[in-house]
């Protein structure tokens, strides 16, 4: 029969056949082929074992289909979600349509890994229970898939997107950039690199959690790289105020001139809202005490007050939050 | 009279992509017009030569005479290099609609046989509807048969393991064959091979409505088929139940039968009544229904994994009935 109506073998090596490998491949997406499937179509368009890797797990099938174990080595490959890898086992020169296969098989990869992985599914549960704009009830339904109690607190922690964690985690895009957010029971919380931990929730709140996370981890920085919202106390309603509001005072006005003419003004400032006095200032920042003072001096007045008095160094510990809060980014 | 009231079933995920990028090549609708340009694709097909490779097997080529003053026909023969003498015969009916093909079509299946059981298989080639319509395909078939067992000997297969088979029309026409053959007292047969078989020329089952437009072997083309071969005789009583084996009442004393065919083509409903016959009448028959094939699926994906099913299941049949 097949003289008759045609026939899917493998590709012409020299004659490229983009359409046929497009068509192919999105029909297999659109009728949510699995991922071996997927792979069985490169294996039989290109004429060569295919294979995946992806969160840890790995698939390969040989040139007539069939699973077969085997690794990427150096094998044209292709890269796909986050960190997976599909690659095609071509000897010699590349066939005309290897290319168009291996980008491809990628995509459809890409996106029926989404769909299938429970990895994946923890992650779009995440983003509901976390997200503001969820029902209720939708949050209550993802964090039972996330087999979180209904009656337990939990705490969400916020972190840079390449933070490591052995739960699961969903990247979320915000203003700021991609953070990476996590659950965690209120006991389990130990981050050792940047953070910011939010506020103990139940499931049904824990978009309260998060936002209080998003706004610990943007005030953090190096001299205090995990913040905790619970220890925010009142800065934290501040915060949540000047993110409500665009906040142009006068203060942030200056303090922006100043670090934009002295770079490391910034850093000698933190040291002198956080430290008992500028003797311990210089020694912290390792310069004379004579020349923290005059610094001190300068910066007074450029940002108009006194940085010394006890009033003083709230304000400024509060304009620097605040300066944190506006400039910090993730991406 | 039916009519489809529900859509086809859907394509098995795998099949439907394969569909997607190579079916469109071809109408899913063949017209009259189109059996010419068909004919003439057939021939950019690979020669047998290339289909056989570098496989041990030994092609002949011989022409028999044909009763009543038809032409003589054309037999292809193979078997093995070191082909032991008496094992199984395969006779095979090329398929087609009764209007395309040669007895090369489908021989990528039929060469697997000859080195899977050492079989001798003889591929025949018949007149073609419309320019010879019915009797001449089955008359062909039936007279190469007949050569094929009474040279069993000379062939170097046993004739008590003697199998006709062949796919859609293919597959018509050797269930045609086998009740002639039953009919007429000889040749005794082993067993028959029904692939997709194209078996009633009514076109009036609910699958072949539910198959219009889409797909592999449409409703349309299955008019075009039976239209070509039976001309004004077509639906009604004078047609033979050689031409459409589905008319026949009587399916007792038939050899063991297998029969597959897809979910989403015409020839569904037909081919399982017919095992269904076979199996009322107390018969011995075998039935794959493969859910979401199309038409001539293992032939267009041959490496889909619903296609290595249903040949493996072919083979897995005629091991059974081989003792071998």
């Amino acid at each position: 029969m097949q003289e008759l109506v045609g026939r899917l073998t493998a590709l012409d090596a020299e004659a490229t056949e983009t359409i046929k490998v497009i068509a192919y491949f999105d029909a297999l997406v659109a009728g949510h082929a699995s991922t071996q499937i997927i792979l069985r179509g490169a294996a039989i368009l290109s004429g060569c074992a295919a294979g995946f890797i992806a969160e840890g797990v790995g698939l390969r099938v040989d040139a007539s289909g069939v699973r077969a174990p085997g690794s990427a080595d150096n094998w044209p490959s292709h890269s796909f979600g986050d960190g997976a890898r599909a690659w095609i086992e071509r000897e010699g020169t590349a066939h005309a349509n290897d290319d168009m296969i291996l980008e491809r098989l990628a995509i459809a990869l890409g996106i029926a890994t989404e769909r299938n992985s429970p990895a994946a599914a923890s992650r779009r549960a995440l983003q509901v229970v976390i997200d503001a704009d969820s029902t209720p009830q939708a949050r209550l339904d993802a964090a039972q898939r996330l087999h979180l109690a209904a009656h337990t607190h939990y705490r969400v922690c916020a972190t840079p997107i390449d933070t490591v964690f052995s739960g699961p985690s969903v990247v979320m895009s915000t203003d700021v950039g991609p953070v990476r957010a996590a659950v965690h029971t209120v006991d389990a919380v130990k981050p050792t690199e940047r953070a910011g931990i939010g506020v103990r929730e139940l499931p049904e709140a824990l978009d309260r959690s998060w936002a209080s996370a998003l706004v610990a981890l943007r005030l953090s920085y190096p001299r205090e790289p995990v913040v905790d919202a619970e220890q925010l106390g009142a800065i934290l309603l501040l915060a949540q105020a000047a993110d409500a509001q665009a906040y142009d005072s006068p203060d942030l006005i200056a303090l922006a001139a100043l670090v934009q003419s002295q770079p490391r003004a910034a850093a000698l400032l933190e040291s002198i809202a956080g430290a008992e006095s500028l003797r311990a200032v210089a020694v912290e920042v390792e310069l004379h005490h004579s020349t923290v003072q005059a610094k001190a001096a300068d910066f007074a007045h450029a940002l108009g007050f006194d940085l010394r008095s006890p009033q003083g160094r709230v304000r400024l510990s509060l304009n620097l939050a605040l300066r944190r809060l506006a400039t910090n980014r993730f991406d | 009279m039916t009519t489809a009231t529900h859509p086809a079933p859907p394509f098995d995920v795998e099949l439907g992509a394969v569909l997607a990028a190579v079916g469109e090549m071809l109408p899913s609708t063949l017209t009259p017009e189109l059996i010419a340009p068909l004919r003439q694709g057939g021939l950019l097909a690979p020669p047998i030569s290339e289909l056989i490779g570098d496989r041990p097997i030994s092609h002949e080529e011989r022409s028999i005479p044909a009763p009543d003053g038809a032409p003589d026909i054309t037999l292809s023969i193979f078997s093995r290099t070191d082909h032991v003498a008496g094992g199984p015969g395969i006779f095979h009916t090329h398929g087609g609609g009764m209007i395309i093909g040669d007895r090369f079509t489908g021989a990528d299946e039929y060469l697997s046989w000859v080195m899977e059981f050492d079989a001798v298989v003889v591929s025949v080639e018949y007149r073609l509807a419309p320019e010879n319509p019915d009797p001449c395909p089955i008359d062909d078939c039936y007279t190469g048969l007949v050569w094929m067992a009474e040279h069993s000997d000379e062939l170097g297969f046993d004739a008590d393991r003697l199998i006709i088979g062949g796919a859609s029309a293919g597959g018509g026409l050797a269930a045609g064959v086998t009740l002639k053959a039953r009919d007429l007292g000889a040749p005794a047969l082993a067993g028959q091979l029904l692939i997709y078989p194209m078996l009633d020329d009514r076109n009036e089952t609910v699958s072949s409505h539910q198959v219009d437009g889409f797909g592999v072997w449409d409703r349309g083309s299955n008019d075009t088929g039976w239209d070509s071969l039976l001309g004004d005789r077509r639906k009604t009583d004078a047609v033979s139940i050689y031409a459409a084996p589905a008319r026949a009442t009587d399916l007792t004393n038939l050899p063991p039968t297998f029969i597959d065919v897809a979910t989403a083509e015409v020839f569904r409903d037909e081919d399982v009544a017919y095992a269904i016959r076979i199996w009322e009448q107390g018969g011995i028959a075998e039935l794959h229904v493969w859910p979401g094939g199309f038409h001539g699926f293992d032939a267009m994906a041959p490496q889909a994994t619903l296609s290595l099913q249903a040949r493996a299941a072919r083979i897995a049949w005629l091991h059974r009935i081989l003792g071998a």
